[in-house]
């Protein structure tokens, strides 16, 4: 498209130097063609950098934006829809950045420009509010939105929808694609020898009290999370405080502040903030809990040192990779080697349940942890597909988008890439059944009732960096007063006032 | 004594004429003619001869010693008192200037100006490209911070006067990063100027291998920032670096405060040390040899010759560099955002900028902080070009 633009330029000034050369008055044709050759090489220099920004787009062709992460995938997923599409589109894959903010940085500024290049977009579950406010994302249409809510878990399509201000009611704004939620990982051998019980604690004071004995036994006492200043901080302090009953914003007005408005949102808030304190603080805590992320949850499992974990399910074919790989003191796979002895022939799932059953003797999952008495809800992630308002062929990237979202599509891309699917029938299929051992308690965990959907605001990232800094180090904070500094720094968030550090 | 008596003694027809000339002039006598010595420049062959260091406390206190021990002593005495003990070398030379500027204004004519009218007209086209480029987004973003405006909500636009500043002004977050911006500009400029001294000295001295040499040390200058701080990122984590593990065990200097500052200076200085040298060896070339020579005859030490003689006469180059490295400094960007992304309280002013102009969209908040830094550069530049006085590249009594 680009270099099509550029020939269109570059003609003009041949065919303007022509006309300019009139053998009548040498010296005025020479100042003329002069002029014009400066003329042309100034349009030539300028116009298609100016064209190449924007305003061009080719029918029939879609260009869709999808994350780093899995982008082969993506890609693939693009040439089988633009050849089922049997010449009706042909979608372009160009994978954004690999971090979320610098994707939703080139989005928004393709967006503000106006880039009539741009049809479909890889949305983060939190930027839902944010784009569909600011009129960058066209709703659902009314048909395709029944099909999407008919099929899709409760929980990833929650994160889609938003009401704005022109909107009667809520409506889909975007399509669930893939999403994530995080699991209680734990050391079955430990638990069984040094801590004496067979099954995982359920709650935040039980994991609590189970490192205590088992290091009283001499056993690992590390609960991995994720307490790092970034977006991970935000997903464990969200799952806490929506499992204790609490709330950031009102999801009816997301203007109103919900963290300390009433005595039982107070406490709920307190709840939380002392949990995450208590685990922080907790005699043979991580000591580099507050710079911890999931790489490092991962690997502080890996090297023995924990008892619990949370974290999301890629940890599991991780540690499998390792074990195998011998770097795992406490679980040696070594003599499965030689089913990965070809990088080009990869076992198949099928090949790995042995592998699995073995490691599942010392690494298991359980459900993600709460508090007594109340029903836990986990923090989701993932990703969304989104028609962008400055496409100029709205219908045909909803017949892409469509085709991008349906069950074919998000069980390869949950094969291939790694995170689950939305669409809950993926989730009775054998062959996922056997990539995700984990699938029960994935899917529990995306309904309605046990889902903690992020603030949905259109100031969320805002708010979010805003709690992460308030919450940042772990654990150094009164509870009781660090309540009303974090409702104070959402407030200022909402209002637009102040600064994000 | 007898040997530092030996150069005077060789020409004491002129001693008493020219050095009357230079350090005793009075103040309605007219301006000297001929070529006028421009600062920093070399000197003309004639002043260099003729040149006599000027007595030092030192000198003083030997010829007190040995009073009336040479004739030509006690003249020299005589006419020093107008240098005075400080440097009288650089005295002379900060002269000048405004012997010239009389000169110059004397000299313009007619054919001078119209001269000088035309030259206006051939860089007017360069100008004005230049307000276009530079004055436009100026302009622009001083408008944007006077507004309430969000990238995420278009067309929703506030004039609110300067309630983005006060907002910035009175935000805990913009002094943590002021505070932090002022500390690692001050130390690192001051290491570096020390250290890049050092190896502008070396550099200049080097009789053997002097392009292999300068060209060493210029390789972390050549170094694109980026790829270095990922290298020193590496080497100070544990597990991947060689600089973690010398640590002792379970220590990540980067997830603190304090040893990531250390860290972010640690690696601008090593960044732009180089860069530091170079400009101050290119002042070095200006400091005449024969006038270190000369102090050294008269029995100045190293370090004398070093604060005497070599800074003075340095002072533009010195101030062309301390300028340049602190309005880099304090715009630091890249080191901070690789080693530590402003985490732990270790972001920088410009990293509050982007942070709020690109992750919070908040183009008023964002543009604000923008007009405050380049505020606060504007007033590092002004201080630095008053504190230098008359040596200021660009200053009227530069000298050209």
């Amino acid at each position: 498209m680009r270099s099509r633009v550029s020939t269109d330029v570059s003609g003009r000034p041949g065919s303007a130097g022509r006309s300019g050369s009139g053998p009548k008055n040498s010296r005025t044709t020479s100042r003329v063609r002069r002029k014009v050759v400066a003329a042309a090489v100034a349009a030539a220099a300028i116009l298609p950098v100016v064209s190449a920004c924007g305003a061009g787009y080719e029918a029939g062709v879609l260009n869709f934006y999808p994350p780093a992460d899995g982008a082969d995938t993506f890609a693939a997923i693009g040439d089988k829809c633009s050849a089922e599409s049997g010449g009706a589109y042909k979608v372009v894959t160009t994978p954004l950045p690999k971090g979320a903010d610098d994707q939703r940085l080139q989005l928004a500024r393709r967006l503000a420009g106006n880039d009539a290049g741009l049809d479909l977009m890889g949305m983060d579950v939190v930027w839902t509010a944010e784009f569909a406010d600011a009129g960058w994302m066209v709703p659902v249409p009314d048909e395709l939105a029944a099909a999407v809510t008919e099929r899709s878990l409760g929980g990833p399509l929650d994160t889609a929808v938003w009401k704005t201000e022109d909107d009667e009611n809520e409506r889909l704004y975007a399509i669930p694609f893939s999403t994530n939620t995080q699991l209680l990982w734990y050391r079955k051998d430990v638990l069984e020898d040094k801590v004496g019980r067979k099954r995982p604690a359920s709650t935040w004071d039980g994991m609590l009290e189970d490192a205590l004995i088992s290091g009283r036994n001499g056993g690992p006492t590390y609960i991995m999370v994720q307490g790092r200043q970034y977006e991970g901080l935000m997903v464990w302090f969200n799952s806490a405080l929506v499992s204790a009953g609490g709330q950031v914003v009102d999801p009816d007005d997301p203007d109103k502040v919900t963290l300390n408005d009433t005595p039982e949102h107070r406490a709920a808030t307190v709840r939380a903030l002392r949990t995450l304190k208590a685990v922080a603080t907790a005699p043979g805590h991580d000591p580099s809990l507050s710079n911890s992320d999931e790489g490092s949850a991962r690997l502080g499992m890996e090297s023995g040192k924990a008892l619990y974990e949370v974290n999301w399910p890629f940890v599991f074919p991780g540690m499998r990779e390792n074990a195998i790989a011998g770097s795992v003191p406490f679980l040696d796979l070594k003599r499965f080697a030689n089913l990965y002895a070809d990088p080009n022939n990869p076992p198949s799932d099928r090949d790995v349940i042995p592998v699995n059953r073995e490691m599942q003797k010392v690494f298991d999952f359980a459900p993600y942890p709460g508090f007594e008495g109340l029903p836990t809800k986990t923090t989701l992630g993932g990703l969304n597909i989104a028609v962008a308002s400055t496409s100029k062929q709205q219908d045909l990237a909803w017949q892409a988008a469509e085709c991008i979202t349906n069950e074919a599509s998000q069980k390869m891309f949950s094969l291939n890439a790694g995170p689950p699917p939305v669409i809950e029938s993926i989730y009775d299929d054998r062959d996922f059944r056997l990539a995700y051992p984990m699938w029960e308690e994935i899917k529990r965990q995306l309904e309605p009732e046990h889902a903690a959907v992020r603030p949905k605001s259109p100031d969320y990232q805002a708010i979010s960096t805003l709690l992460q800094a308030k919450l940042s180090p772990v654990g150094a904070w009164d509870p009781e007063t660090l309540v009303d500094e974090l409702a104070d720094a959402v407030q200022k968030a909402i209002n637009g006032e102040g600064l994000i550090p | 004594m007898t040997d530092e008596n030996t150069p005077r003694d060789e020409d004491p027809g002129n001693e008493s004429g020219f050095r009357a000339g230079r350090h005793a002039l009075p103040d309605d006598a007219p301006p000297q003619t001929g070529p006028i010595p421009i600062v920093g420049g070399p000197p003309p062959v004639q002043s260099a001869e003729l040149w006599k260091p000027p007595p030092g406390g030192r000198h003083e206190q030997q010829a007190a010693d040995t009073s009336g021990s040479a004739g030509g002593w006690n003249a020299q005495g005589a006419a020093a008192p107008a240098g005075g003990a400080t440097g009288a070398g650089a005295t002379a030379l900060a002269e000048r200037p405004r012997e010239e500027k009389k000169a110059k204004k004397a000299r313009l004519s007619e054919g001078k100006s119209a001269e000088r009218r035309l030259a206006y007209w051939l860089i007017a086209p360069a100008a004005i490209m230049m307000l276009l480029v530079t004055g436009y987004p100026i302009i622009y973003a001083f408008w944007l911070s006077l507004n309430k405006m969000s990238l995420s909500a278009p067309g929703e636009r506030e004039f609110v006067w300067f309630s983005n500043y006060g907002a910035v002004l009175s935000d805990g977050y913009w002094w943590t990063a002021f505070s932090v911006t002022l500390g690692i500009t001050v130390v690192s400029v001051i290491i570096e100027f020390v250290l890049g001294m050092a190896i502008a000295l070396v550099m200049h001295r080097t009789i053997f291998g002097r392009g292999t040499i300068r060209t060493v040390v210029l390789i972390p200058y050549g170094i694109v920032t980026v790829a270095a701080a990922f290298s020193w990122y590496y080497a100070w984590t544990p597990g991947t670096g060689y600089l973690a593990n010398l640590l002792p065990d379970g220590s990540a200097p980067l997830t603190e405060q304090w040893p990531s500052l250390a860290i972010i200076v640690l690696a601008e200085v090593w960044k732009t040390t180089p860069f530091m040298a170079l400009l101050l060896l290119a002042g070095l070339a200006l400091v005449p040899d024969d006038l270190l020579k000369a102090a050294q005859v008269d029995g100045a030490g190293a370090w004398t010759r070093l604060w005497r003689i070599i800074l003075p006469l340095m002072k533009p180059a010195i101030l062309v560099a301390l300028l340049f490295r602190t309005l880099d400094a304090f715009r630091v960007f890249d080191n901070i955002y690789v080693l530590t992304r402003g985490s732990n309280s270790t972001y920088s002013v410009s990293m509050l900028g982007y942070d709020n102009l690109f992750k919070a969209f908040n183009l008023g908040v964002g543009s604000a902080i923008s007009i405050l830094i380049f505020l606060c550069v504007a007033l590092i530049a002004f201080v630095f070009i008053k504190g230098f006085g008359t040596a200021a590249p660009g200053s009227d009594d530069e000298g050209r």
